[in-house]
């Protein structure tokens, strides 16, 4: 698990977000799952003319259970982009055209674990054993596939530069959605534990880098909202 | 049983709260099971029929931990 107990404890986080070639490293890792569409990779370009995650961002307790976010205008645009990648990511479910399955959200496929890493990881087997998950996955995954979209979704669409407030639903839209975020860059980064470790050695050259920053930023975020809601 | 597995991307932090949330535990009990997935690698977090594991495990999948059922040795 991943130990963030301070707001310096992630190091460079403050740092300006820019590349050349932002997942350059991750990329090559993609697989040849249709499912699996990297296409918005590009709108990682808006990285790089992205300015700096001020310590000053994030999130704080708002009245009646909402929940305070302050974010700059470059900020905004990157979670856009990364809500979008997240969207390009997770297809919708899919459910058969049977109108009981459908309704049942029972989906189609032979519910077999997923090739690519980053959906196996989204997406993890609920049981050891492969024909149990199988069934599993086949009652469960179009659900949770939607559910992420739908939290990918949410951070798109209320995402504002300035202060603006979350409801008690979005907050936990945002909680989830910044999550597999992190996941998805955390395992295609390979992160470890020594994460911030890493981050602190790291050279700003290296092509790594921003996508690295990028990284740590969400984790920043992620605990801050955690923070707020607790 | 639901079983929480390690992993090196969940905070502990986030983890501590997804338990409290999801299962409606307390904050030291919690943390402690964070710990224990942490620390040890694996923790049982919730006990009871294979439809309420099943239950949990969505749940907490869609909390994108790394969750699974484990069905118990007496059926």
């Amino acid at each position: 698990m991943c130990r963030f107990s301070t707001p310096t404890a992630c190091g460079r986080r403050s740092s300006r977000i820019r590349s050349s070639e932002p997942l350059k490293s991750a990329k090559s890792s993609g697989s040849a799952e249709p499912c699996t569409s990297y296409e918005s990779y590009e709108s990682y370009e808006q990285i790089e003319s992205s300015e700096a995650a001020p310590v000053t961002s994030g999130f704080s307790r708002g009245r009646n259970g909402n929940v305070v976010a302050v974010f700059e205008a470059a900020e905004v645009s990157l979670l856009r982009s990364l809500a979008s990648m997240m969207l390009g990511i997770v297809s919708p479910g899919q459910t058969s055209d049977d109108p009981l399955e459908r309704a049942l959200g029972i989906g189609v496929g032979d519910g077999a674990a997923p090739s690519d890493p980053v959906l196996a990881r989204l997406f993890p087997s609920a049981y050891q054993d492969d024909k149990e998950s199988a069934e599993f996955r086949r009652y469960t995954e179009a659900t949770l596939r939607d559910g992420k979209r739908a939290d990918a979704q949410t951070v798109h669409e209320s995402a504002r530069s300035g202060r603006f407030e979350l409801s008690p639903e979005q907050a936990q839209a945002w909680l989830r959605a910044l999550n597999d975020l992190r996941l998805t860059l955390g395992t295609k980064l390979e992160v470890t534990e020594e994460i911030h470790d890493q981050i602190a050695t790291m050279s700003e050259d290296d092509p790594r880098y921003p996508a690295y920053v990028t990284y740590d930023w969400l984790t920043y975020l992620q605990d801050s909202l955690v923070r707020a809601l607790w | 049983m639901t079983i929480v597995w390690n992993d090196p991307v969940n905070l502990m932090s986030y983890v501590t709260y997804v338990f409290q949330s999801v299962f409606g535990y307390p904050r030291e009990k919690a943390e402690k099971l964070m710990l224990d997935v942490h620390h040890k690698g694996k923790a049982v977090v919730s006990s009871g029929t294979r439809e309420e594991m099943e239950r949990d495990v969505q749940i907490l999948h869609s909390y994108g931990l790394w969750a699974t059922v484990q069905p118990d040795s007496v059926k």
